[in-house]
């Protein structure tokens, strides 16, 4: 057991320093995100100021909270999808299924590591950034934050297992990035990310609530604003279990269905 | 050198170069057609965010459904033209960290053109299905009339910004022949920047604004000569010729680019042994 938990330490440092190593690339993964959240702040505070009677539960304030906090969510995890899929296209995986630990474990511990990396080094300095820069800042109690631990836990493991369901198809396609892409325009138009899924039509909003895409970041961001959720807390995390029981069972399947279909060429 | 083949010669070595490159792309048809219909739904998620936006709170910036819609159709078929043809500076790096880029400047044939041609991209088609679709849907929204200077001023603006996304591409791609690495600055300036011009660029602050005009002039692309085909009042911009503005810009830049690009080449060293 220690040794198990020895090496995925190892696996989450390496992943950690890893992240580290390019600093041009930390420099302008700061200025994206804050690209974003700029953007969104700005369309925000344009309509609150315009249509202040079509807001409903939201106000201009939170609505640019809404943009910030989703955004720093987004940014702090960590995405590692080509850790898997290089092994596999270029048959380093061989090498990995031979030793004494889990692949799955080992991609858990990098997608850790760059989270770590993602929370410290980009998520906390955007957040200080953003409230003296939109000096907006949520008041957020001990109680939500409480509430929020354990749901932003959930999100994380979500989104791991979409990323390691994404990661498998390789073992049965010889390019996945359409389905990265296909990937990106759920999550763009469902999870919340770009805009919170109440603005959608009633009709539409029982239908995407079933989805595994507003638990990645807009049930996150609406505990940490304090938006009624249309539901209690503990319905809350009885629906996060059963997603993230739905994907990362297909996220196992298909990883085990590719280790068994698995063939080499070359000698 | 540069002399051994006719310009004609070198049109044709270019166009079998861009066709090799479309073939190459095609050679997995299934991987291909699934790749096309993603990016398009992508695009069409970007779409639907707007929508659902303008659909609650009905103008963004005092811009409705079809000015937002016109506003995008621009900007993507602009974006077509160059996804189709400049997709090959995009990982220009690479060739310049394994040494490939060596192999275009022994060749009788410009290098540049060499680098476009070798990574010409017919996904860019699927920009331009969904520009033809947004200009269609924009136009059942709007007024507009399509007389033979109108239809000419709108082909000369996306043309223009067309130039002015080739000429960004060309720059970020020459800063390889110094920093070697540049994927996060193509990131960032490629394809992040390009997001602001998903809304109406009076919602932004000043400051983004003259960014936007002046130093990265984006707004030319879509915001500006948007202002031209819908009527919409110039009051607000920093000068109402801006709204003509579009296609010489996009030469100035275009040529701009060309430059750097040839200081960068004579400053390149090689990266292999």
């Amino acid at each position: 057991m220690i040794y198990i938990l020895e090496t995925q330490f190892k696996f989450i440092s390496k992943a950690f320093q890893r992240s580290i190593a390019y600093k041009l690339e930390y420099y302008t993964g700061l200025a994206n995100a804050f690209l974003y959240i700029f953007i969104f702040t700005s369309v925000w505070r344009t309509v609150a100021n315009e249509s202040p009677n079509s807001l409903g539960v939201w106000t201009g304030d939170s609505l640019v909270n809404y943009a910030i906090l989703s955004t720093l969510i987004k940014v702090s995890y960590g995405r590692n999808e080509y850790f898997l899929i290089n092994k596999i296209k270029s048959g380093d995986i061989a090498y990995d299924i031979l030793k004494p630990y889990s692949i799955p474990l080992m991609y858990i511990s990098d997608s850790l590591g760059v989270s770590v990396f993602q929370i410290f080094a980009r998520a906390i300095p955007l957040l200080i950034f953003s409230i003296f820069f939109f000096g907006v800042v949520p008041e957020i109690s001990i109680i939500t934050l409480l509430q929020f631990i354990p749901v932003y836990l959930f999100s994380f493991i979500i989104f791991l297992s979409f990323g390691f369901l994404i990661s498998s198809l390789a073992f049965f396609f010889t390019e996945v990035f359409s389905f990265m892409i296909f990937y990106g325009a759920l999550v763009t138009l469902l999870s919340g990310a770009v805009i919170p899924i109440s603005m959608f039509p009633e009709t539409y909003l029982k239908m995407i609530s079933w989805t595994p895409f507003p638990y990645l970041y807009y049930y996150p961001t609406s505990i940490l604003i304090g938006v009624p959720l249309n539901m209690q807390y503990e319905e809350l995390i009885l629906r996060y279990l059963l997603q993230i029981t739905i994907v990362s069972s297909i996220a196992y399947y298909l990883y085990s269905s590719g280790i068994r279909k698995m063939e080499f060429a070359g000698g | 050198m540069d002399n051994v083949y006719t310009f004609s010669e070198k049109i044709y070595i270019y166009l079998r170069l861009a066709t090799a490159s479309i073939k190459s792309r095609m050679e997995y048809r299934v991987t291909f057609i699934i790749f096309m219909v993603t990016l398009s739904l992508f695009y069409l998620a970007q779409v639907l965010t707007i929508g659902v936006v303008i659909n609650r709170f009905k103008t963004i910036g005092g811009w409705s459904m079809g000015e937002m819609a016109f506003l995008y159709s621009l900007l993507i078929l602009s974006q077509g033209l160059v996804a189709s043809i400049f997709s090959g500076l995009i990982d220009f790096s690479t060739q310049v960290r394994d040494g490939n880029y060596d192999r275009t400047l022994v060749r009788p044939l410009s290098p540049l053109v060499q680098v476009i041609m070798n990574g010409f991209e017919i996904s860019g088609i699927a920009h331009i299905i969904l520009g033809i679709a947004s200009f269609l849907v924009a136009n059942s929204f709007l007024d507009i009339k399509w007389g033979f200077e109108n239809s000419l001023v709108f082909l000369l603006v996306v043309l223009g910004g067309s130039l002015i996304l080739a000429g960004i591409r060309i720059i970020i791609a020459a800063i390889a022949f110094w920093a070697v690495n540049n994927s996060s600055l193509v990131h960032l300036f490629v394809y992040s920047s390009r997001e602001f011009l998903l809304y109406p660029l009076n919602i932004y602050s000043g400051s983004v604004k003259l960014l936007l005009t002046f130093l990265i002039p984006l707004g030319f692309i879509n915001f500006y000569p948007a202002h031209y085909f819908l009527n919409k009042s110039t009051n607000d911009l920093f000068h109402p010729i801006f709204i003509y503005a579009t296609f010489p810009i996009g030469v100035f830049i275009y040529t701009i680019s060309l430059f750097i690009w040839k200081i960068g080449q004579n400053a390149y060293e090689s990266a292999g042994g």
